[in-house]
């Protein structure tokens, strides 16, 4: 031992050094959210909850073409399209559910949507306190799709998914225009 | 006769209040202290920036089950963290914690409930005697690592009371009584005559041995969550647990209050000048110092391992504190002839 690490050793050096982080660490900002109470910003591309999205004349999107369930990786969603009870040249999704205890969040189905019938919100803090209330029916998608409009629109926008909407041109994206005899969709 | 008895027994309410109120906060102040190290903000919830805190731990902790497990041995269980916090709450009879006395109506009361000419005798007795709480509880829990954290306690205390009190008995050298009232007494003055100065060595030895007796980081080998579970209170919950929890932080304080007293002058302000400051501040603030002190240390150092604790003890406090006793004495005999 030299005569400097036995000074050290009386002296504690090393311990003061770590007193004095400490200390400074004391007077630092706390980085701690306070989560109720103040939220962060999302991004806009925040993969949140998934919901269902209407034309601006009410009529739902979605034509059940079953492409989200065939992509979706965690086999969440299960469609059953049919025709349209009352307007025969058009399909639409029987049945719509969407498993968000499995749901694994990827975005996957939004990205295989032709029709922008699917995106995600900034929605997160959705709990149950059973399995079933995470189950999502095509009516619950709906109304959370109503809620969260905007937030929609601004997933799709950022994630590039709304070119379509406007020029009717992206490439495996199609724009099917809301068929103007109906208000509400069936 | 009538009003001696009374003016005790108000001394004695006032103190059990600050005492338990103290220890109440100290839990919060503990985990605000170790939050904002750590860049977090510690409890803030209920009430203003959390301070209600500590009531709502204690109506938790008082309507949580009581659970005595079926091999334990049930009277030595239920005992044990009575034993262990009696004596830490009795060690506050000794503790002088200001200067006047006060007559009010023909009553009189003194800052202190007894000054016994033992009085330092008195506090490390019972710090003994409070190791007897954790021992039992360990024991009669019947349990693998309850059993493992007594060992390790009683073997911890042992070694480090034995270097606490080698290291104060040079002040008692220099103060020439065991009284604590008469310690705090020798020291007034300005800070020029505590006895921090000509006795550093026995200061950090005694700090050291007093963080290692309150079984606090880095010596809290006895509960080492990481390794024993809860140690000797693993078994216990509810109102026993947190008996055991007060007796820790009643320690705390004794421990604190004795450096206090000893080393930093106990109620004496820094300077002559400073004397309008109510003496009682000036201990509080002390005691205050050496209790976030126990935090800081919480929140800088990791945890001994079991043989480096046990050699710092025998191998290097103990020598030191020896020879801090020989050296005070000689140089004291020399001085004073």
């Amino acid at each position: 031992m030299t005569l400097k690490t036995l000074l050290n050793n009386i002296l504690f050096t090393e311990i003061a050094q770590g007193l004095k982080l400490t200390l400074k660490h004391m007077f630092k900002k706390k980085i701690t959210v306070q989560y109720p109470h103040e939220k962060l910003t999302l991004a806009d591309g925040y993969r949140g909850f998934i919901v269902h999205r209407r034309y601006e004349n009410e009529q739902e999107r979605c034509v059940g073409c079953d492409l989200c369930e065939a992509i979706c990786p965690a086999k969440a969603i299960r469609v059953v399209g049919d025709i349209h009870p009352e307007f025969p040249e058009r399909r639409y999704a029987k049945e719509y559910t969407l498993d968000f205890t499995r749901c694994i969040f990827c975005g996957f189905c939004i990205v295989a949507c032709p029709v922008n019938a699917l995106a995600m919100t900034k929605e997160f803090a959705h709990s149950s306190f059973t399995r079933e209330g995470l189950i999502y029916s095509k009516d619950q998608l709906l109304a959370l799709g109503d809620k969260c409009e905007s937030e929609s629109i601004a997933y799709l926008k950022v994630r590039n998914m709304w070119g379509a909407e406007d020029s009717g041109k992206e490439e495996g994206r199609y724009h099917f225009p809301p068929i103007p005899t109906i208000n509400a969709g069936g | 006769m009538l009003n001696d008895l009374i003016g005790v027994l108000i001394v004695i309410a006032g103190l059990l209040f600050v005492v338990l109120t103290t220890v109440a906060y100290l839990t919060y102040l503990e985990r605000k202290v170790l939050g904002f190290m750590q860049d977090r903000l510690g409890p803030m919830e209920v009430g203003p920036w959390g301070l209600l805190q500590p009531l709502a731990d204690g109506i938790k902790l008082i309507s949580k089950e009581d659970i005595i497990p079926s091999e334990a041995n049930k009277a030595i269980f239920r005992i044990a963290p009575v034993i262990s916090l009696v004596p830490a709450l009795i060690s506050f009879a000794v503790i002088p914690f200001g200067k006047n006395s006060f007559h009010f109506m023909g009553i009189t009361t003194h800052p202190y409930i007894t000054d016994i000419n033992i009085g330092i005798l008195y506090v490390l007795a019972l710090s003994s005697v409070g190791a007897y709480g954790i021992l039992l509880g360990g024991w009669a829990s019947n349990s693998k690592y309850s059993l493992l954290g007594a060992l390790r306690s009683a073997a911890q205390v042992i070694s480090y009371e034995l270097n606490a009190g080698m290291a104060i008995i040079g002040v008692l050298l220099l103060a020439g009584s065991l009284s604590l009232v008469k310690i705090e007494a020798a020291q007034s003055g300005g800070f020029w005559h505590w006895y921090i100065f000509p006795q550093i060595v026995a200061f950090v030895l005694y700090l050291i041995s007093g963080i290692a007796e309150t079984n606090r980081t880095p010596f809290d080998l006895p509960e080492a969550e990481s390794e024993l579970v809860a140690g000797f209170f693993t078994e216990y919950s509810g109102m026993r647990f947190s008996l055991y929890y007060l007796a820790e932080y009643m320690n705390m304080i004794i421990v604190s209050s004795i450096a206090t007293i000893l080393f930093l002058g106990g109620w004496n302000p820094p300077l002559p000048s400073l004397g309008f400051v109510p003496p009682f501040i000036w201990f509080m603030l002390k005691v205050y110092f050496f209790l976030f002190f126990f935090f800081w240390i919480r929140a800088t150092l990791p945890r001994l391992r079991y043989d480096q604790l046990m050699k710092f003890g025998w191998k290097v406090m103990l020598p030191l504190s020896f020879a801090n006793v020989i050296v005070t004495a000689l140089v004291i005999y020399m001085v004073r002839r």
